[in-house]
């Protein structure tokens, strides 16, 4: 078996041994996602780029956090990356659109979602997050993609916050059964 | 910031989601940590918000970021040698000191200080080990860069009694800065579980008001703030627990 055939929890125990091919082969395997996430948050190349050097050797020095039974690999480095882009985006205050007018071209990437069509999984989740009512979707892209807490969203839409939460909530709620019946 | 049951229930979404400001993040995170109930639906939710980067098309970056991530972990090997792999004296003699401090409940530390002067060899070192394999649950953190030095150890006794931090050796810090202490949950997720400030002597105790049992990892870090999530510099961290 090649590198590039090893399963990731192969590669996670080439990590714990500090062993750099396998965490080349598992930044062949994840960089295009991590990129990617890290794009959609950030909105440039370079930055998206030091977020994904920088989760990556988060995994690297923190690989004995990483449980099985809590999900995949591929989750895991997304999780890092999602978290670490919307903290740059946060400390980027003063850029960060702060009316909804400015943030709907961010909410909707038509583009780049029809791109994910192409993609099995993608296309189901895409379509069960379509399905969602327009507030429930845009509460639930502004908080992933947008970095907004639901305090921001609350001033950003001009809603209370329990209308906030309740849009989440639901909207979370119908994703989920969505996302149980695929499977 | 103490929220009761119902109110972090209301929270869940925006946590799952990573929409929750630094104050509520914490008093979730706290929450957590004593309530199954709230994590399996934290993890419910997780594997929604897990999907959602699926809506997105793949994107490659420059080449030079593979050159740069692995330079990076090269260079982290270089920089921070894995603890266990090496026997230090100072690991020695923290690991001496919580064996007594688990055999006297945790209490009456300070009266133990002489303890310091304890330098056990490798064969008392795995003995010690082995004791407390058997009694309660410890994380050691090493220092690391410019705390290189100075450790801690976290014990969470085997009965009843709360978890603490031992640390030796402490640096001194500025005076608007103040050490926090974190409990790292296995999704990665970093909950801060105290502040404090060096007290220039040899060990510090410095209690941590969290059950303990569903975190894997431990660390210390430089902070401005009193809460919100890390941002300064790592000072030290732990191996998981029980490896």
């Amino acid at each position: 078996m090649g590198d590039q055939e090893r399963p990731d929890d192969d590669l996670l125990h080439g990590l714990a041994s500090r062993d750099l091919t396998s965490l080349g082969v598992l930044y062949d395997r994840y960089s295009r996602p991590m990129f990617a996430l890290a794009y959609r948050i950030l909105g440039d190349g370079q930055s998206a780029e030091d977020v994904v050097q920088d989760a990556f050797l988060a995994a690297w020095r923190g690989v004995d956090t990483f449980r099985r039974d809590r999900g995949t690999v591929r989750n895991w480095l997304l999780s890092i990356t999602h978290h670490r882009a919307v903290d740059v985006l946060r400390r980027r205050t003063a850029f960060r659109p702060t009316t909804l007018e400015a943030v709907e071209s961010r909410a909707s990437d038509a583009d780049t979602f029809a791109e994910a069509d192409r993609n099995v999984v993608g296309k189901a989740v895409r379509q069960a997050l379509a399905a969602l009512p327009t507030a429930q979707r845009n509460t639930i892209e502004l908080a992933y993609f947008g970095g907004y807490t639901q305090s921001e969203l609350s001033e950003l839409l001009g809603i209370p916050l329990g209308t906030v939460k309740g849009r989440m909530r639901i909207g979370m709620l119908k994703l989920r059964r969505a996302l149980e019946s695929m499977r | 910031m103490k929220l009761t049951h119902d109110q972090v229930q209301d929270l869940l979404e925006g946590y799952a989601l990573w929409a929750l400001d630094g104050t509520d993040r914490s008093a979730v995170e706290d929450h957590l940590a004593g309530c199954e109930a709230c994590r399996r639906t934290v993890r419910e939710l997780g594997d929604v918000v897990a999907a959602i980067p699926e809506t997105i098309v793949e994107r490659t970056p420059s080449a030079r970021l593979r050159d740069r991530v692995l330079a990076a972990a090269r260079a982290d090997v270089a920089r921070r040698p894995r603890p266990v792999m090496s026997f230090r004296p100072a690991w020695a003699v923290s690991v001496a000191l919580f064996v007594v401090a688990l055999a006297s409940g945790g209490l009456a530390l300070r009266a133990q200080l002489d303890l310091a002067s304890v330098r056990a060899d490798r064969d008392a070192y795995l003995a010690i080990a082995q004791k407390v394999s058997e009694g309660g649950r410890w994380w050691y953190m090493a220092g690391s860069g410019s705390f290189d030095g100075s450790g801690g150890t976290l014990i969470d006794p085997k009965k009843d009694g709360q978890a603490f931090v031992l640390f030796h050796d402490l640096k001194p810090i500025a005076p608007d800065a103040r050490y926090a202490v974190w409990l790292i949950r296995a999704d990665g997720g970093w909950v801060r579980a105290a502040n404090f400030w060096p007290s220039a002597d040899a060990l510090q105790r410095v209690d941590v008001p969290l059950a303990v049992g569903d975190f894997v990892q431990c660390a210390v870090t430089i902070e401005t703030r009193d809460s919100g999530s890390p941002q300064g510099d790592l000072a030290m961290q732990s191996r998981v627990f029980g490896q």
